[in-house]
C-alpha cells in the first residue's frame, strides 16, 4: 500500500480483476491461480495476462480440460492449507465440476462435523450479450445460490471487481465469484489505493422513493439506464445491487421496499425457479403488508440463448422491459 | 436364552414376511449362520442370527408378515452370552416451536382472503385472536371464531367448500399495504374508488385520497446513500520439428541391409490363440511395464526355430557356409517422438525377453499390439 | 507392524463390522451400511506402509480404512449411532467418517468423487515442500467415471505424490466388472497415463504391505503417482438391502477360502509366530474394545437440534 495520496486511475473491469489477483498473490504466498489457459494464453478473457511472467508456473497453473479434476484439486489444496483461486472459463463449463462444488466444497465442513473447512475461491464468467449462443451464455448463478455452504458474489462495478477477491480469499469457506462477460471491457476510474470491499451487504446504486429495482451483476447497467428513463417520466426509482447472491442481504432489500412499497427484480437468469423468484418470495414473505403493488420480475425469456443478435437481444432483459415493469407497479 | 428377531435390512423397512425357515428346532446355530429367508417387499434376503446355541422354538410360521423386531425364534444358549440388543428406537428430543412474536402493529393483521372470509362469516376480524406468524389472523382462526359464535342469521358458507375457489371474481383487489393503511386510517374500503379506473386495484394512494390525507406517506423518509453507477459496458471483449536426421539414417541403413544381405521369405500359418491366451493370463499378473507384446512371442519362436534348424543361421564366408555360434535376433522399435531403440537377444532359451523389453513409459508399443507396426 | 499386529487390525475391522450388522438388524444404526468384510487386508496392509502425516482419501465403504488409519473405534461407532461424540458429530454416518487430526479426509459417497481431493492434497504437499504420500482409495466402479481419468491424467502430468489404491472387488454394486468395463485390466488403464501400475493380491496382507511400501517409497521419492490394483473380494452384500442376485454363492465360497484373516493366521502359525492361545487373546481384546465402543455410543449425547445449521459455514472468524 502506498502512502501517497490516492489519485483516480482510469482502468477497466478486466484490469481491476487482474489487479485483485496480483494483489492477493503478493499478499499471501498460499494463493495461487489455476485453470484452463490462465498462464501462457493469459486467460480466455485476458484477465490473467502477464501474471505468469510475474509469478511463474507454480503459482499460475495451466490445467488440462478437466473441470472436475482441477476444481476438486483446488478443494484438496484448500483443505491442506493453500488458498487457491480456481478459474472456470464459463458457468456452462462449471457444470462439469458441479459434483466437486456441491458434494465436496459446499458439503465437507458440515458433513465432517466442522473439521474440514474449504477456503477456496472459484471465479467464473457468466451471462450473455456477446453472441456466444447457448453453451457459453447462461446465467446459472441462481443455481449456485441455492446451495448452503457456498457464498456467491457478483461484482458489478470496478470497485467490486477490484475489491471482492481478497475478501473472498479471506473467507474460511468456499466463495464463487461470478464475473459477467459483458463487463470486462467496462471502463471507469478507481482510486489508486482501491482495496478490499465487504461481501456481506447489498448496495444502493441509485436512491429513489417510488419503486425499488433489485438487480446484480450484468443487469446493473441496464437497470440504472431504466431508472434514468423512469426519472424522465416522473418515477423516482431506487436501484439496489445485491452484490452477494448468497447469503442474500434481505435487510437492505426490505428496507428499500418498505419505503417505496414497490419492487421490480431484474435478473438475467430464467424466471422459473430463479434467484428473482427467491428475492420476490422474500419480499412477499417479509414485507407483504408494505406492498402497494404486485412484485414484478424482468428475466430472460426461457429459451437456450440464441446466437443471432436480434434474437439474443429479444431474449435478454432490456431497458424498456424494466421501465414497463416499473410502470406497472406504480399504477 | 436369546431371540432371533425380524431384522431391519434397510432404512425404509418396517416389517417383513418370513418366507422360509432354514433351521429346525434342535439344530445348533452359530453367530453369522443364515437361518431364514425374509421377504422385505423388495426382495427375498437370507438373514443370519447373532447367537450361538440351539434352536429351541420357531415362533412364526412361514408366510407371516411381522414388524421389525418381532421375535421369530427362541435360541437356547449355553453359558455366558451377550444379551440380545432390544429394539429400542433412538429418541430425539425436539424442542418446542418458539412462541410467535407479538404482533408489531396496533391493529390486527390479516390477509385479504381472511378478511373476506371473516366478513362472510359475520366475524369481526379485529376481535379475533391471531395464531399465525407474527400474530396474524389465519383462516383457521376465523373459522374457529365463527363456530364459537352463536349461529348468525345469515347462512354461513359450509366449510367443505374450498373458499378460495369460490366466487373469486367478487373480490375487490386491494393491495396489502392499502388494506393496512385503510384499517389504520379508518377508511371503509367499500367506499374507495381506484383513481386509475375501476379495473385497477385499490392502492395506498386511493386510500389516502379517500381519507383526505396527504398523498405521500409522512414517514417515508428517503435517506439512502448514493454511489456512482458503473460505466455501462461498451464493446464485447476480444478472444483471443523434427527428427529428420534419425529418419534419414534409418532409411539409409534399411536400404543398405536390403542391398547387401540376402533376403528370403517363408510363409506358414500358425494359430496363435493358445499363445495369446497364455500371454494374456501372464500379463495380468505383471506390472504393466513388464508385460509382453505378441511380437515378443513371434521373436522367441523365430529364435527357437533357428536353433532347431542351424542351417538357417550362419554366414557365407569365403565360399563356404559357417554356422553362427549363437542366435542373434534383432528388433528395432520406433519410439514416437523419441527416436528408436534396438533390442537383441543372444539367448533364445533364456528368460530375458520381458526384462529387456522397452518400458511402457518410453515405448508406445506396450500400450497395445496394434501400435507395434513400426517394429521391424 | 508385526504379523500379529496386522492380524489384530484385520480382526478389529472384521468384528466391528459384524457387530454393525447386528446393530443394524436391530435398528440401532441406520442409513446405508456398506461392509468391507473380505477386503480387510487392503486397508490394513496399505495403512501399515504410510506415515501418520500422509493424507488418506476414502470411499463410502470406509469403516476399515478409518479404523486401520487409527480413527478411534469409539468415535466411529458413535458416528454410526449418530451421536455428537461421533467422528463427524453425527452429521456423516457410515459413509462419511472424518478425522482431520489423523488426516483422514473421509468417506466420499460419490464414486470417484474423492480422487480430485487427493490430487489437490498432493498438489498442496508439493507446493509446501512436504514429503507426503496421499493415499487415495476407490473401487473398480470408479474406473468407469470421468473423474478417474481426469485425475490420473492430472496427477501424472504434474507428477504429484498420489498413491492410487484401486480396490477391485469385481463388482460395482451389482454389476460385474466385465459387464461395465471394456478393458477389465485396470492396471493397464492406469498405465496408459504413464503411471507405474501393478496388480496385487489383495487377499494377502503381506503382499499388500510389500507393494504399498514399494509404491509409497517411489511416490515419496518424487517418482510421481503409483497405481495399485488390489484384487480383492467383498464377502458380504453390497449393503444390507441386497439379495445378491448378481453373483453365485459358489463364487463367494471360492473367495472365502482365501479369507485374508485365515490366510494370515495360517501363515503365522506355520512359522510359529502365533501360539495356540494368541488368537483367542486377540479376539477377546477386540471384543472388549467393541463392547466398550457400543456402550460409549449408546450412552453418548446427541447433537442439540439447535446446532443443526452449525458448520454450514465456519464460525464467523475472519482469517487471515
Amino acid at each position: 500500500m502506498t502512502a501517497a495520496p490516492a489519485t483516480a486511475v482510469d482502468t477497466t473491469y478486466r484490469e481491476a480483476v487482474r489487479e485483485a489477483i496480483r494483489d492477493a498473490m503478493r499478499r499471501d504466498d498460499r494463493v495461487f491461480l489455476m485453470g484452463e489457459d490462465v498462464g501462457r494464453y493469459g486467460g480466455c478473457f485476458g484477465v490473467s495476462l502477464g501474471l505468469l511472467e510475474e509469478f511463474g508456473e507454480e503459482r499460475i497453473r495451466d490445467t488440462p480440460l478437466s473441470e472436475s479434476a482441477f476444481v476438486g484439486a483446488g478443494i484438496g489444496a484448500a483443505l491442506a492449507g493453500m488458498r487457491p483461486i480456481v478459474e472456470i472459463m464459463t458457468v456452462n463449463f462449471s457444470l462439469l465440476a458441479l459434483d466437486q462444488i456441491l458434494n465436496n466444497a459446499a458439503t465437507l465442513l458440515h458433513m465432517s462435523g466442522g473439521q474440514l473447512a474449504v477456503p477456496l475461491v472459484i471465479r467464473m464468467t457468466t451471462g450473455a450479450g456477446r453472441q456466444l449462443a447457448a453453451q457459453h451464455s447462461h446465467s446459472l448463478e441462481g443455481w449456485y445460490a441455492h446451495i448452503p455452504g457456498l457464498r456467491i458474489v457478483a461484482p458489478a462495478t470496478l470497485e467490486d471487481a477490484r475489491g471482492m477477491l481478497w475478501t473472498a480469499l479471506s473467507d474460511p469457506d468456499p466463495v464463487i465469484v461470478f464475473e459477467h462477460g459483458s463487463l470486462y471491457n467496462a471502463r471507469g476510474s478507481l482510486p489508486s489505493d482501491a482495496g478490499p470491499v465487504d461481501i456481506d451487504h447489498a448496495a444502493v446504486r441509485r436512491a429513489g422513493q417510488d419503486v425499488t429495482l433489485v438487480t446484480y451483476g450484468g443487469t446493473l447497467g441496464t437497470t440504472l439506464a431504466a431508472a434514468e428513463e423512469l426519472a424522465g417520466q416522473g418515477v423516482d426509482a431506487e436501484v439496489v445491487d445485491l452484490r452477494t447472491l448468497r447469503p442474500l442481504d434481505d435487510a437492505a432489500v426490505l428496507e428499500s421496499v418498505r419505503r417505496t412499497h414497490r419492487a421490480v427484480v431484474v435478473d438475467e437468469g430464467w424466471r422459473s425457479g430463479s434467484l428473482s423468484a427467491e428475492v420476490s418470495a422474500r419480499i412477499t414473505e417479509q414485507a407483504f403488508y408494505d406492498l402497494d403493488a404486485q412484485v414484478e420480475r424482468v428475466c430472460s425469456v426461457e429459451v437456450p440463448m440464441p446466437y443471432a443478435k436480434h434474437l439474443e437481444d429479444a431474449a435478454l432483459p432490456q431497458v424498456t422491459d424494466v421501465v414497463a415493469a416499473a410502470r406497472r407497479t406504480v399504477g | 436364552m436369546g431371540d432371533f428377531r425380524m431384522p431391519s435390512l434397510g432404512a425404509d423397512m418396517d416389517e417383513g414376511t418370513l418366507l422360509e425357515w432354514l433351521v429346525h428346532p434342535g439344530d445348533p446355530v452359530h453367530r453369522g449362520d443364515v437361518v431364514a429367508v425374509v421377504d422385505t417387499s423388495k426382495a427375498a434376503i437370507e438373514v443370519e442370527c447373532f447367537e450361538e446355541g440351539v434352536v429351541d422354538d420357531l415362533l412364526v410360521e412361514p408366510g407371516t408378515r411381522v414388524p421389525v423386531g418381532t421375535p421369530l425364534a427362541r435360541i437356547s444358549t449355553d453359558g455366558a452370552v451377550r444379551a440380545a440388543v432390544p429394539p429400542s428406537p433412538v429418541t430425539v428430543s425436539v424442542p418446542p416451536a418458539t412462541a410467535a412474536p407479538p404482533t408489531h402493529d396496533e391493529h390486527v393483521t390479516a390477509s385479504p382472503l381472511v378478511r373476506r372470509l371473516a366478513a362472510e362469516a359475520g366475524v369481526d376480524v379485529e376481535t379475533v385472536h391471531g395464531t399465525g406468524h407474527g400474530g396474524r389472523v389465519t383462516r383457521a382462526d376465523v373459522q374457529a371464531a365463527a363456530s364459537a359464535a352463536p349461529p348468525a342469521p345469515k347462512l354461513r358458507r359450509p366449510v367443505t367448500v374450498p373458499p378460495e375457489r369460490a366466487e373469486v371474481t367478487e373480490r375487490r383487489r386491494v393491495t396489502p399495504y392499502a388494506r393496512r393503511l385503510a384499517a389504520g386510517l379508518g377508511v371503509d374500503l367499500a367506499t374507495v374508488v381506484p383513481l386509475g379506473g375501476p379495473d385497477e386495484p385499490v392502492r395506498a394512494a386511493d386510500v389516502r385520497a379517500a381519507a383526505g390525507g396527504p398523498s405521500t406517506p409522512p414517514a417515508a423518509a428517503v435517506d439512502a446513500p448514493t454511489e456512482p453507477a458503473p460505466a455501462p459496458p461498451t464493446t464485447p471483449p476480444p478472444r483471443a520439428a523434427a527428427a529428420a536426421g534419425i529418419r534419414d539414417t534409418i532409411a539409409r541403413l534399411m536400404a543398405r541391409s536390403k542391398r547387401e544381405i540376402p533376403h528370403y521369405y517363408l510363409t506358414q500359418t500358425v494359430d496363435l490363440q493358445a499363445a495369446l491366451t497364455w500371454m494374456g493370463d501372464r500379463n495380468r499378473e505383471l506390472p504393466v511395464g513388464e508385460r509382453l507384446l505378441p511380437a515378443a512371442l513371434l521373436l522367441r519362436a523365430t529364435a527357437l526355430a533357428v536353433s532347431d534348424v542351424p542351417a538357417l543361421n550362419g554366414f557365407w564366408v569365403d565360399g563356404a557356409f559357417v554356422p553362427a555360434s549363437g542366435v542373434h535376433v534383432g528388433v528395432a522399435v520406433s519410439l514416437r517422438g523419441a527416436g528408436w531403440s534396438r533390442r537383441r537377444s543372444t539367448t533364445p532359451t533364456g528368460s530375458g525377453w520381458s526384462s529387456s523389453w522397452p518400458r511402457s513409459r518410453t515405448s508406445p508399443c506396450a500400450s497395445g499390439p496394434e501400435r507395434c507396426g513400426a517394429a521391424s | 507392524m508385526t504379523g500379529r499386529g496386522l492380524l489384530h487390525e484385520m480382526l478389529r475391522v472384521r468384528r466391528f463390522e459384524e457387530r454393525c450388522v447386528e446393530l443394524y438388524s436391530a435398528e440401532r444404526i441406520r442409513g446405508f451400511l456398506h461392509l468391507y468384510i473380505g477386503e480387510e487386508a487392503v486397508a490394513v496392509g496399505l495403512m501399515s506402509a504410510l506415515e501418520p502425516t500422509d493424507p488418506v482419501v476414502s470411499t463410502y465403504r470406509e469403516h476399515g480404512h478409518a479404523l486401520a488409519r487409527g480413527v478411534p473405534m469409539d468415535a466411529v461407532m458413535a458416528e454410526m449411532f449418530g451421536r455428537v461424540t461421533g467422528c463427524s458429530r453425527g452429521r456423516g454416518g457410515s459413509m462419511h467418517l472424518f478425522d482431520a487430526s489423523r488426516r483422514f479426509y473421509g468417506g466420499n459417497a460419490i464414486v470417484a468423487g474423492g480422487l480430485p481431493l487427493a490430487v489437490g492434497l498432493a498438489l498442496a504437499a508439493r507446493m509446501q515442500g512436504r514429503p507426503e504420500v496421499v493415499a487415495c482409495f476407490f473401487g473398480d466402479g470408479a474406473v468407469a467415471e470421468g473423474e478417474f481419468h481426469e485425475c490420473l491424467n492430472l496427477a501424472a502430468l504434474w507428477r504429484l505424490p498420489v498413491l492410487f489404491c484401486c480396490e477391485n472387488n469385481l463388482y460395482a454394486m451389482g454389476t460385474a466388472i466385465a459387464r461395465a468395463q471394456a478393458e477389465t485390466d485396470l492396471a493397464l488403464r492406469a498405465a496408459s497415463y504413464g503411471i507405474v501400475a501393478w496388480p496385487v493380491d489383495g487377499m494377502d496382507v503381506l503382499a499388500v504391505r510389500e507393494a504399498a511400501h514399494r509404491a509409497a517409497d517411489s511416490v515419496r521419492s518424487g517418482g510421481g503417482p503409483c497405481f495399485l490394483e488390489m484384487r480383492t473380494y467383498r464377502f458380504r452384500a453390497h449393503s444390507m438391502y441386497d439379495p445378491e442376485r448378481y453373483r453365485d454363492k459358489a463364487e463367494v465360497q471360492e473367495w472365502r477360502r482365501r479369507d485374508p484373516i485365515t490366510l494370515l493366521t495360517d501363515r503365522l502359525r506355520a512359522e510359529d509366530s502365533l501360539g495356540d492361545g494368541d488368537l483367542d487373546d486377540l479376539e477377546k481384546e477386540v471384543a472388549t474394545e467393541i463392547d466398550a465402543a457400543v456402550a460409549a455410543a449408546e450412552g453418548a449425547p446427541l447433537e442439540p437440534a439447535e446446532d443443526l445449521t452449525r458448520f454450514v459455514h465456519s464460525d464467523p472468524v475472519r482469517t487471515p
